[in-house]
């Protein structure tokens, strides 16, 4: 057969294979297409409705929540690396304090200068006693070229109100500050002032005294002559209002700028005077209230504008002429505690603290280079309060009184608190309490606190290592 | 067809101008033009105007071809009615997009196809259906003495040959044979030029022809 014929006879049967095919009827499919696309068309308009839903509310709230979380993360993630590095600088300079407060004043050294009292204020008593006022005055100078003036001074005052403690530093023209009971931390801009000469009124002594008088607001008094470097001086007795610090000044006076060199009294909170030395220039300075620069007045050195002198960069050396201080240096008298025993200095400290009393004031103070004198104070809940102090004991002491018993193996008396003896600064005080006494070596050691009897007990028998000879590293 | 013809709803065009369009001189000579006389262009514009009722024309035009393409690939009455019933869907969300120059039933049949095509996989894939075996007129009726059972044999020898064809041979002649396209839409469907589709039916019949002549030999003589 020919291959033609075959094809065509291929496509017989198969046109024999689709006339025979038995299809189903076939569906009308319109009503069930239009129903799909209802459903579709129902669909997509609550899509569309969810879509415009998210894009009007959703996506706006979601790029606000990114926002605020990329915020939040900013902002807590900015003060904590701000803080490392002001940290780390913050340590070095105080490093160079510490350094500079122990060596001898020469050109360009920076001298800080920081002390703070606690008293306890006026106000409603909380759950951690009464309010207490922390005043924190703190300054730094850089000396002069000649030794003895200053460069350059800036100095704050700061009550502090309850537990919000503040730390700052000084770095270059800024001032960093952080309160410690929220974390906050800020920095200042410290500008500088014209230079501020000496008026005329001022140039004699007396003038100087009354216009110094009406400026610090002081009881200043002319109290004599004296030589400081080599250089005539007068002396001038200052005594602030502030009932625990008193202050002798000797200032170098001529008719372009004041400069003085301080010597100053100053007693703790619980009436101990000590006293340190240091260049000074209070009359240009800084009057910080509530974290606002209110004033500031800046003497040149040799009535130099201000503006002439390098920046005050803490502990950056000084580009002025040596000079060699004719002056033997004032050793560093007052350390915390904690640095009297890095020292060696063999100070009684408490291991033991009752709970809920919280640490307000420690320090050790030196004199002729040992110590003279320990003390501690904490407060706690219902006005309690413990005090501790360690002080050399006078050769003509009286002898301790009360019932006698043992601490730690030596002899030691407890006594009722008598106000009017023991808290002679608060005299309208009327607290009862608990005052246990004894004699370590060349020291007396009391504890003294409105505590019961048995919490004062462990804490005079937790203090061990007093009235060693003290050891000046 | 005529069954669903019955329900189509010829209706005149009232935006048609039967006196321009088809001659007319006067009035009263105008004929009634309904839809159904409309070729597929004009329908699917005016489904693009938002007239209904020409789509619902097209699925009367086009229903029965796109039901038995469905019905050779899936084999069975309600998955073809699904996939025909999901390709009208399919073509009334995507009219916008359908080229008026080329033709309609093509691109319908495209469409079926693929989808049943997808559909006849997830059947078998799911094992609920295997090879689709056709039913052939009076198969009720094969044991009647009336009815000469010769013509019912060689029909399923040759589906059976079809059967043994690649697929790609086997569905251009299901569309040739089966479902009466032209080479023009054949072309269409394959996307190709109308000469190579002839080509390629040609030679899919030549397989045929061997596979026939190997396996099936009494269909030939």
């Amino acid at each position: 057969m020919e291959k033609v014929q075959v094809l065509e006879k291929v496509q017989v049967r198969l046109r024999e294979l689709a006339d025979g095919l038995d299809y189903p009827a076939t569906p009308d499919p319109r009503e069930a297409v239009w129903k799909r696309l209802e459903a579709r068309a129902r669909r997509s308009s609550q899509l569309r409705r969810w879509r415009g839903f998210a894009l009007k509310y959703g996506l706006p709230t979601l790029t606000a929540a990114v926002a605020a979380i990329v915020g939040i993360g900013l902002w807590l993630a900015w003060p904590a690396t701000t803080e490392r590095n002001l940290r780390a600088e913050a340590l070095e300079i105080f490093e160079r304090y510490e350094e500079s407060a122990a060596s001898p004043l020469v050109p360009g050294q920076v001298v800080h200068r920081l002390w703070t009292w606690t008293r306890f204020g006026e106000g409603p008593v909380g759950p951690q006693g009464p309010p207490r006022v922390t005043t924190t005055r703190e300054s730094w100078e850089v000396v002069g070229s000649d030794g003895l003036t200053v460069e350059r001074s800036y100095s704050r005052t700061m009550d502090v109100v309850g537990k919000l403690q503040l730390e700052s530093w000084y770095l270059g023209q800024q001032a960093i500050w952080r309160e410690s009971a929220n974390g906050r931390i800020g920095v200042t801009d410290l500008s500088e002032a014209p230079p501020r000469t000496v008026r005329e009124e001022e140039q004699s002594l007396e003038g100087f005294v009354s216009a110094l008088r009406q400026d610090a607001n002081a009881d200043i008094e002319f109290v004599g002559e004296g030589q400081i470097a080599g250089r005539e001086t007068k002396v001038v007795q200052w005594s602030e209002p502030v009932p625990l610090t008193a202050f002798l000044h000797l200032f170098d006076l001529n008719l372009r700028r004041l400069v003085n060199r301080l010597d100053f009294d100053a007693q703790t909170f619980d009436g101990v005077a000590f006293s340190q030395s240091f260049v000074g220039e209070d009359r240009g300075s800084i009057d910080w209230n509530q974290g606002q620069l209110v004033s500031e007045e800046v003497v040149g050195p040799d009535g130099l504008p201000a503006e002439a002198l390098s920046p005050p960069s803490p502990g950056a050396a000084s580009v002025h002429a040596t000079y060699s201080p004719q002056e033997e240096p004032t050793p560093y008298p007052y350390f915390t505690l904690e640095q009297a025993v890095e020292k060696g200095l063999a100070v009684c400290i408490p291991l033991y603290i009752p709970v809920g009393m919280e640490a307000l004031e420690s320090g050790a103070l030196l004199k002729d280079g040992t110590l003279d004198r320990a003390f501690f104070a904490y407060v706690g809940p219902g006005k309690n309060f413990l005090t501790g102090t360690q002080d050399r004991r006078p050769a003509d002491s009286a002898p301790l009184e009360g019932r006698q018993i043992a601490i730690n193996g030596k002899t030691a008396f407890v006594r009722a608190l008598a106000t009017a003896r023991d808290l002679p600064q608060y005299p309208d005080l009327n607290v009862e309490g608990t005052v246990i006494a004894w004699d370590e070596g060349d020291f007396r050691v009391q504890v003294l606190s409105t505590l019961p009897e048995e919490q004062v007990l462990l804490v005079a028998q937790s203090m061990s290592d007093c009235g060693s000879e003290p050891r000046v590293s | 067809m005529s069954a669903l013809r019955a329900n189509a709803r010829c209706f005149p065009i009232t935006e048609f101008e039967p006196s321009r369009s088809l001659g007319c001189n006067s009035l009263w000579e105008r004929p009634r033009v309904t839809v159904c006389d409309l070729p597929d262009g004009h329908l699917i514009q005016e489904v693009l105007r938002g007239d209904k009722a020409s789509f619902d024309e097209l699925m009367l035009r086009h229903g029965q071809i796109a039901f038995r393409t469905a019905y050779l690939v899936v084999g069975d009455t309600t998955e073809a009615e699904d996939v025909v019933q999901e390709a009208f869907v399919k073509v009334y969300l995507n009219l916008r997009k359908f080229d008026l120059a080329r033709p309609f039933r093509p691109w319908l049949l495209r469409i079926v196809y693929n989808d049943a095509r997808n559909v006849r996989r997830r059947l078998l894939r799911s094992k609920q259906r295997a090879q689709f075996e056709p039913r052939f007129k009076l198969d009720d009726v094969a044991n009647s003495d009336i009815i000469d059972p010769v013509p019912r044999e060689r029909a399923r020898a040759v589906w059976e040959a079809l059967n043994i064809l690649r697929p790609s041979d086997k569905l251009i002649i299901v569309w040739r044979h089966f479902l009466g396209l032209g080479d023009r839409e054949i072309s269409v469907l394959l996307k190709c030029p109308e000469g190579t589709a002839k080509s390629r039916l040609h030679y899919a019949l030549k397989r045929l022809k061997d596979v026939i002549e190997k396996r099936f030999p009494f269909l030939i003589e």
